[in-house]
């Protein structure tokens, strides 16, 4: 379905709402936390909807995995993870990987 | 050797006179007492003070000094990497079980489903910890 909002668009709304507005009426510091893993929650799904699926796949994993075990990685296995585990995390975690600069 | 097995800073209890005690006995075990000695290292235990290698709060080298001083055992930061790696492994493996009690409904919970996505910046870590084992850098 091609239609707008699209998936990324509805989750940046909802995400949008909960931080712009539904946060300011939480007192509860539990719920004040939980409404903050929810808002980054839905920044995880926007970004995930937005990216170009830069992490390698199951089967190239697996491959990997595989040679890795068996004692005879090939010799860019740890270059291609390390890309692979940041291509993740700029889904997951954008900001993580600012500590590593 | 008993190892206490969470062995870091929020597990130390100190007042202005030293040490009081060690809480959370609950992992102890038989083990290599470079398990809890590398154990704070872990970057999840720095909370964001990351140039402070040891619990975010210090420098490994006196507290290895002060160790041999106590124990009469020489353990160099070389020989704790292997350690390092370990934990920040069973960290990793800890977030994705916590992830699998929402995934499989034992606790519905968002902040336990978001840990299986936040295991990726210790897998980060492992490997930034392999690659510089490998140039021997660490």
């Amino acid at each position: 379905m091609g239609d707008r909002p699209t998936p990324a668009e509805l989750a940046e709304a909802v995400r949008e709402f909960l931080e712009r507005e539904m946060l300011a009426s939480v007192n509860d510091q539990r719920l004040r936390f939980r409404t903050l893993v929810a808002i980054n929650a839905l920044g995880i799904l926007q970004r995930e909807l937005e990216s170009r699926g830069e992490d390698l796949g199951g089967a190239e994993l697996e491959e990997l995995a595989r040679r890795i075990r068996a004692g005879d990685p090939p010799p860019d296995a740890l270059r291609r993870l390390k890309e692979h585990v940041a291509a993740k995390l700029r889904v997951a975690s954008p900001r993580y990987l600012d500590r590593y600069s | 050797m008993v190892s206490h097995g969470d062995f870091r800073v929020g597990n130390v209890v100190v007042s202005e006179q030293g040490l009081v005690c060690l809480l959370d006995w609950e992992l102890a075990h038989l083990g290599d007492p470079r398990e809890d000695l590398a154990w704070p290292f872990v970057r999840a235990w720095r909370f964001g003070a990351d140039e402070r290698r040891l619990g975010g709060v210090g420098d490994p080298e006196p507290y290895l000094d002060r160790y041999g001083q106590l124990t009469g055992r020489e353990i160099s930061l070389g020989e704790l990497l292997w350690w390092e790696v370990l934990g920040n492994a069973r960290w990793a493996v800890g977030a994705l079980r916590q992830s699998r009690r929402h995934l499989r409904a034992e606790e519905r919970s968002v902040e336990l489903a978001v840990l299986g996505r936040l295991a990726a910046e210790v897998e980060y870590e492992l490997l930034d910890l392999i690659e510089k084992a490998e140039r021997g850098e660490a």
